[in-house]
């Protein structure tokens, strides 16, 4: 069934000795899994550089380091959640500065 | 109240000419400036005793000169400055190089501290430019000290004076970015403490606390907002049931070729969504090359049976136009009708494919952005796909979703990310993720090599190129000026074509090319009258040319991973429709 499907070939020409990269080139070249790779890149480059590229249209972040910061990350989502289902519209005079927050993250728009 | 916009020419020690060299950095006003963080830190706070020192750190030294700087002339433009200098403990050697204003300045008779890297030479401490002070002086050392990212043209010392004096002129005045009872429950630090810890940390226990206060902000804004997005979606009016007696089993049975566990998942997932009254927002995650396209057009077929329009948005017209090609061909027995917009096409044909969309005749359109037109209006739009959204965005979307009445949404894309992260970061919208490819799909032989293999890999091309095979030469984006790009291009095309393959043709692509030149450039290299295409990143967009078998990436090391996997992604690809080809002999 496979008649005239050719293999084929990527060649990666790089240049610079460093760990980093020489590691990077490994990973790409041992597997074809797009899950793992990324996984491996926000590894290797750090949160600031993976969501950096504009490839994958999230903000970009100033200080945390997604990868690092996992449980800070967890702690958040756990908080956000647990105060909009108290205050979906974040209404109460608790939550204003938050409503601030929120209004200006749609003003500059963000690309999820 | 503070000015956080006050402009950065304003603020103590900048002036219009670093104000320029600072917005080359991202700071235009007093907020960017403190909120501007330092990438790391040299601790220059505790002395440490000389016979202490480790070959290779960087340390701090107090202690007095044991004599005058030696000056010796090494070749006519290098002269070394030597000062030998002793603690309690013992000796180190100090040496700089061409700067003979330091001969007069160091004392016998007072102590200074030294900070720098240390190396041991036969058992000899030496320091090499070090910073240096008076030890009763306190300005670049007998602290933490901030090192900030990028500087351009200005040092880390002038950059780390004008940070200092933005946080003077704020100190301990700015509004707060939390509520008081998230910060007592977390027990984070003030707003203002954090920045000036993250900043001038008085220890490394506060510079902890800091970057936790501030990390915690940024992430948590980020969730509190998609979650906020979300919810906008789900309290909406309730969206479309679709039929639950339109069955997916019967494209699948219509399917040349059988899908995977992880496709029949997933439509599993897409079909109970569209089923309940809710409108769907679901993200769709797979791989290059996993089948995204055909859980698309399944859901496509479920929405048209059920009675409604479907509109599919692809990035660019190359793509738009293999969709349609595929639904085409899968869809030719159901009596569904497709129809491509594109900005390409006469206005007399447009008129006519918008007149019918309205009038309810055409069932599935596959567009661009043309899709997004207010003269774009459908009969009884129900589902909206999106194709590799990261290029579209949360607005586009909405404009798109307008036109109908709640449809539901389904967003696909081609770059994966960790499963973590995805649930987290796509806060608003409930994922799909095909984790599994076709069998049969040959693995893409990847080869990193350095400069000194060139000449094999020119082999490997040329043979290829024999055989009858194509291939791609890819250049990175140097940066976001596509005239630098197209010169890049330029040069190595130049030296792929006269250098080293003057024998085969060689055809360049690039962003500055006309929209018509670049298709005609294409048209040839899928009808294999060309043999290497070089270009830029361009093609990362999906054109699938089976016969290219080969893509040789130019400086992958400026190239994210994510990136090179979505590259190498495109070669020797086939589509559905050949795929379909090759089936053909079953009917016998």
């Amino acid at each position: 069934m496979d008649v005239g499907e050719y293999q084929s070939y990527c060649i990666l020409k790089y240049q610079g000795n460093s760990e980093v990269i020489r590691e990077r080139m490994k990973v790409i070249s041992s597997t074809n899994d797009g899950f793992i790779i990324s996984e491996k890149d926000l590894e290797l480059r750090g949160s600031g550089e993976f969501f950096g590229t504009k490839q994958h249209g999230i903000p970009e972040f100033k200080i945390a380091n997604l990868f690092e910061d996992m449980g800070i990350l967890k702690l958040a989502q756990g908080l956000a959640l647990q105060i909009i289902n108290k205050d979906p519209l974040l209404e109460k005079k608790e939550n204003e500065i938050l409503r601030k927050i929120v209004d200006e993250k749609f003003k500059n728009r963000i690309e999820i | 109240m503070i000015d956080l916009n006050k402009e950065i020419k304003y603020v103590k020690g900048v002036g219009p000419n670093r104000a320029t060299l600072l917005n080359k950095l991202g700071i235009y006003n007093l907020k960017d400036l403190i909120t501007y963080f330092p990438r790391n830190y040299e601790d220059r706070g505790k002395a440490k005793s000389i016979s202490e020192l480790v070959d290779g750190e960087e340390a701090l030294i107090c202690a007095f000169p044991t004599g005058r700087i030696n000056e010796i002339k090494i070749r006519g433009n290098l002269t070394l400055y030597k000062l030998i200098v002793r603690d309690e403990t013992g000796s180190c050697q100090i040496t700089w190089y061409n700067q003979p204003y330091l001969k007069n300045i160091f004392k016998q008779n007072i102590r200074y501290k030294f900070y720098g890297k240390v190396s041991r030479k036969y058992g000899k401490f030496e320091m090499q430019s070090p910073v240096y002070e008076q030890e009763d002086l306190n300005k670049n050392t007998g602290k933490i000290i901030p090192i900030y990212p990028l500087t351009y043209n200005l040092s880390q010392n002038v950059i780390r004076k004008i940070i200092e004096n933005g946080l003077n002129e704020i100190e301990g005045k700015l509004e707060e970015t939390l509520p008081t009872y998230i910060i007592d429950e977390l027990k984070l630090y003030d707003y203002n403490t954090a920045i000036k810890q993250i900043h001038f940390p008085d220890n490394f226990a506060n510079f902890n606390l800091a970057r936790k206060r501030l990390v915690f902000e940024e992430l948590f804004s980020m969730q509190i907002s998609l979650l906020t997005l979300k919810n906008k979606y789900e309290t909406k009016k309730s969206g479309i049931s679709f039929s639950k007696d339109v069955k997916l089993s019967d494209v699948i049975n219509i399917l040349p070729f059988k899908l995977t566990k992880a496709q029949l998942r997933v439509l599993e997932e897409i079909e109970d969504d569209m089923e309940s009254s809710k409108p769907m927002n679901r993200l769709l995650q797979g791989d290059v090359g996993s089948g995204k396209t055909v859980v698309a057009l399944m859901s496509a077929y479920k929405a048209v049976k059920s009675g409604y329009q479907v509109a599919i948005m692809a990035p660019t017209a190359i793509l738009a136009t293999q969709h349609l090609e595929t639904f085409n061909e899968i869809l030719k027995e159901t009596g569904i009708k497709c129809e491509l917009l594109i900005s390409g096409i006469s206005k007399k044909k447009k008129q006519e494919i918008l007149d019918k969309l309205q009038l309810g005749e055409i069932d599935i359109i596959i567009g661009t952005h043309a899709l997004l037109e207010e003269n774009v209006v459908f009969k009884k739009l129900g589902l909206v796909v999106t194709d590799e959204q990261h290029r579209f965005g949360v607005r586009q979307r909405a404009t798109i979703v307008e036109k109908g009445n709640n449809p539901d949404v389904l967003v696909m894309t081609a770059t994966p990310i960790p499963r973590t992260l995805a649930l987290i970061l796509y806060g608003d919208l409930d994922i799909s993720i095909i984790d599994e490819l076709p069998p049969n799909r040959k693995k893409i032989e990847t080869y990193a090599v350095t400069k000194g293999m060139e000449q094999r890999v020119n082999n490997f091309i040329s043979k290829n190129i024999e055989d009858g095979r194509q291939c791609y030469i890819v250049c990175p984006l140097v940066e976001e000026n596509e005239e630098i790009n197209a010169k890049s291009v330029m040069e190595i095309y130049e030296n792929y074509k006269t250098n080293i393959f003057p024998n085969y043709r060689v055809e360049y692509l690039h962003g500055k090319m006309k929209p018509k030149e670049k298709d005609s450039i294409m048209e040839e290299f899928k009808n294999g009258n060309i043999d290497i295409l070089v270009s830029t990143t361009v093609i990362e967009v999906g054109v699938n040319v089976p016969n290219s078998n080969i893509m040789v990436i130019e400086n992958a090391e400026r190239f994210g991973l994510a990136q090179l996997h979505q590259l190498r992604g495109r070669v020797g690809r086939r589509r559905i429709s050949i795929i379909l080809y090759f089936k053909i002999p079953r009917k016998f």
